[in-house]
């Protein structure tokens, strides 16, 4: 549990100034939905898959990311690609298969470009301005904004609780069946979720407008006085 | 615990399930070969048989945005945009559509039923319906539109290797939800 506080925290951005790197996250998102779009929707050729490829070798020397990086990234995607292109290979011809697959590929190592160059703070921005349009149907914004950011600080809290409640297990010699942390876990879950609310409550939150520091000048009515 | 507003009371519990559910699919992981069973999907039907369908479905929803940051929070480690592009998006987005369905039939199924076995049995067949059925009716239609290829032919593999501990999961979902009835720690 504790490699994996670590682990879950740590994002897989990679620090860099490239062409890729300086491009908003709105630019980046936008572009491989429209990069999705054309690769799934689309009827494709050889000729296009061609274009998307050497475009994406292009965008890769342009980033300078290691290919090992990307290879990692691509590590947990690919038994699941084998599997379903082994599957498909049962119903459909070998070539029609493999494109498909290929495709899929080509938008994962899209999307490895657009994660592996965008800070998660960059993303975090992106997310709270479209939630924004969620003041259009009568929900307060700052809502989803805010879960998205507590959810962050809750992982190592919950991953503390659920290690003391192990911990607590193993002390009375209780060490199988772990699913009966589950249990525990929930209360845990349901004692702490007042007691944050409470606090966040006590901090003013949440905000209807913006606070600002307001100019307070001199007036001449007051040079009368 | 009634002194609080109900919409902060709402994110911060959304927030607490959405990170338990990131911690569950560490901490339960077991491979069946090279496929990994996690618990991630026993949150998922917790969360919206706990916290009804739209704050249960956010909270997945949540899990999944984090992941799109780039933050592995799926167990898999799967991050970015492909969360929603690759072979097994069909399952994640079924995970936010299932939640919701569990806590829309355990919202407005259980307040009619007072005997304790019955309730039991109704808990176990939402979090099958939502989290089992719908999730996988999601998966194998994304994937046969994926390789277009028909979905009858596609379900053997994408449903059999999984389908066991999945309802395995949806009893003890049941089993956590009725305990935590039972003692009063949820309101039915």
């Amino acid at each position: 549990m504790k490699n994996y506080q670590a682990k879950s925290i740590k994002s897989a951005y990679i620090k860099g100034d490239s062409f890729l790197h300086r491009q908003s996250a709105g630019l980046k998102v936008i572009a491989v939905a429209f990069i999705g779009i054309c690769l799934y929707i689309l009827p494709f050729s050889a000729f296009a898959l061609s274009l998307f490829s050497f475009l994406l070798m292009g965008l890769i020397y342009a980033c300078h990311l290691p290919v090992q990086l990307i290879y990692i990234y691509l590590r947990p995607f690919l038994f699941f690609l084998i599997f379903a292109t082994c599957v498909a290979l049962f119903y459909q011809p070998p070539a029609e298969a493999l494109t498909y697959s290929y495709r899929i590929l080509l938008m994962i190592i899209y999307s490895a470009l657009f994660v592996l160059t965008t800070p998660v703070s960059g993303m975090m921005a992106l997310f709270e301005r479209i939630f924004g349009l969620c003041q259009y149907i009568g929900i307060n914004p700052q809502y989803p904004a805010m879960t998205l950011t507590l959810t962050l600080r809750a992982i190592p809290l919950m991953s503390a609780a659920i290690e003391t409640i192990a911990e607590a297990r193993e002390a009375r010699g209780l060490k199988a069946r772990r699913y009966l942390i589950f249990l525990p876990a929930f209360m845990a879950v349901l004692k702490t979720a007042p007691m944050m609310s409470q606090a966040l409550e006590a901090r003013g939150w949440p905000l209807w407008q913006n606070p600002s520091l307001q100019d307070i000048s001199l007036q001449k009515k007051d040079k009368r006085r | 615990m009634k002194t609080h507003n109900s919409a902060v009371y709402s994110v911060v519990l959304v927030a607490l399930f959405a990170a338990l559910t990131v911690v569950l699919g560490y901490m339960g992981r077991i491979y069946v070969g090279p496929i990994p069973i996690t618990m991630q999907s026993l949150a998922v039907m917790l969360s919206g048989a706990a916290l009804g369908a739209v704050r249960g479905s956010f909270a997945v929803m949540v899990v999944l945005l984090l992941a799109v940051c780039g933050i592995p929070t799926l167990s898999t480690g799967v991050v970015g945009m492909a969360v929603f592009s690759d072979i097994m998006a069909g399952y994640r987005i079924g995970w936010v559509l299932g939640a919701f369905t569990t806590g829309l039939i355990v919202q407005y199924g259980l307040t009619f039923i007072k005997n304790i076995k019955i309730k039991a049995l109704f808990i176990f067949i939402s979090c099958l319906i939502g989290g089992v059925i719908i999730v996988y009716i999601c998966g194998v239609l994304w994937a046969a539109w994926l390789y277009d290829t028909p979905w009858e032919k596609l379900w053997k593999a994408w449903v059999l290797p999984f389908i066991l501990p999945d309802i395995i999961k949806a009893f003890l979902a049941s089993f956590i939800i009725l305990n935590l009835i039972k003692f009063k720690i949820l309101q039915n």
